[in-house]
């Protein structure tokens, strides 16, 4: 089984430190996925976003995340926490694999799956000095059928 | 017994934490009401689930006195 690394940094992500860490002889591709903050969200001029973490659960979420995906594949994903101005990277996930197609498919299923599970909460700044937590995917409990679920943003 | 709950993201106007009172044996639905009474029924509540540092919890499980508590509004990570 690869060994992954899944960390939240309070501190700005080393993104090529990430690919260092996953490539390794066997490896015939890597890909680097960044997330960066940008300066529009639903029409709104975007300076800054914050973001809030549960990080020992996040830790842990995405160490799972990473070990689902297959054996050949080795991840290494950092999420930040805290303010980020535009342009920062807010997450960055490099996979390592000995083909490009796993590789890839790997990459988007590692995204998808924090946008989905990740315990983190994103706030936007924008230039009026008004700030905005923005809605989410609803996590569910293995019995929680019995509570309202409004239906789920666009991801 | 008195639970203390974690608040994050957008429950975080509540302070960082909510001490709500529970009778023993009180299940994750019971704290999800008390919580309810002490956030004066913020409508966010029905869409969180509860979890421990380990991972969510199920609304049947019985809160422990000794175990810290979350609640988890909707992620929206990335």
């Amino acid at each position: 089984m690869a060994a992954h690394h899944a960390k939240l940094s309070a501190e700005p992500i080393d993104v090529t430190a990430l690919m260092r860490a996953v490539v390794q002889p066997k490896d015939g591709a890597v890909i680097l996925f960044v997330g960066v903050v940008r300066n529009r969200n639903d029409g709104r001029d975007v300076v800054a976003v914050s973001y809030d973490a549960f990080v020992p659960l996040a830790e842990r979420t995405l160490a799972a995340i990473a070990a689902e995906t297959p054996a050949e594949v080795s991840v290494a994903v950092e999420h930040r926490t805290g303010r980020l101005a535009v342009g920062e990277a807010s997450v960055a996930i490099a996979v390592a694999a000995p083909h490009r197609v796993e590789a890839y498919e790997a990459s988007r299923y590692v995204i998808e799956q924090i946008k989905r599970r990740l315990p983190v909460w994103k706030q936007e700044h924008y230039v009026d000095g008004d700030s905005e937590w923005l809605d989410g995917c609803c996590l569910h409990s293995s019995d929680g059928s019995d509570h309202d679920h409004a239906p789920e943003p666009r991801l | 017994m008195r639970v203390r709950v974690s608040m994050f993201g957008p429950l975080r106007k509540y302070g960082a934490e909510v001490t709500c009172e529970l009778e023993d044996g009180a299940t994750v639905r019971d704290l999800r009401s008390a919580l309810a009474e002490e956030l004066s029924d913020e409508p966010l509540l029905a869409r969180c689930v509860f979890a421990t540092a380990e991972a969510i919890v199920k609304e049947s499980s019985v809160v422990s006195s000794g175990v810290s508590y979350v609640v988890l509004p909707p992620v929206c990570g990335g």
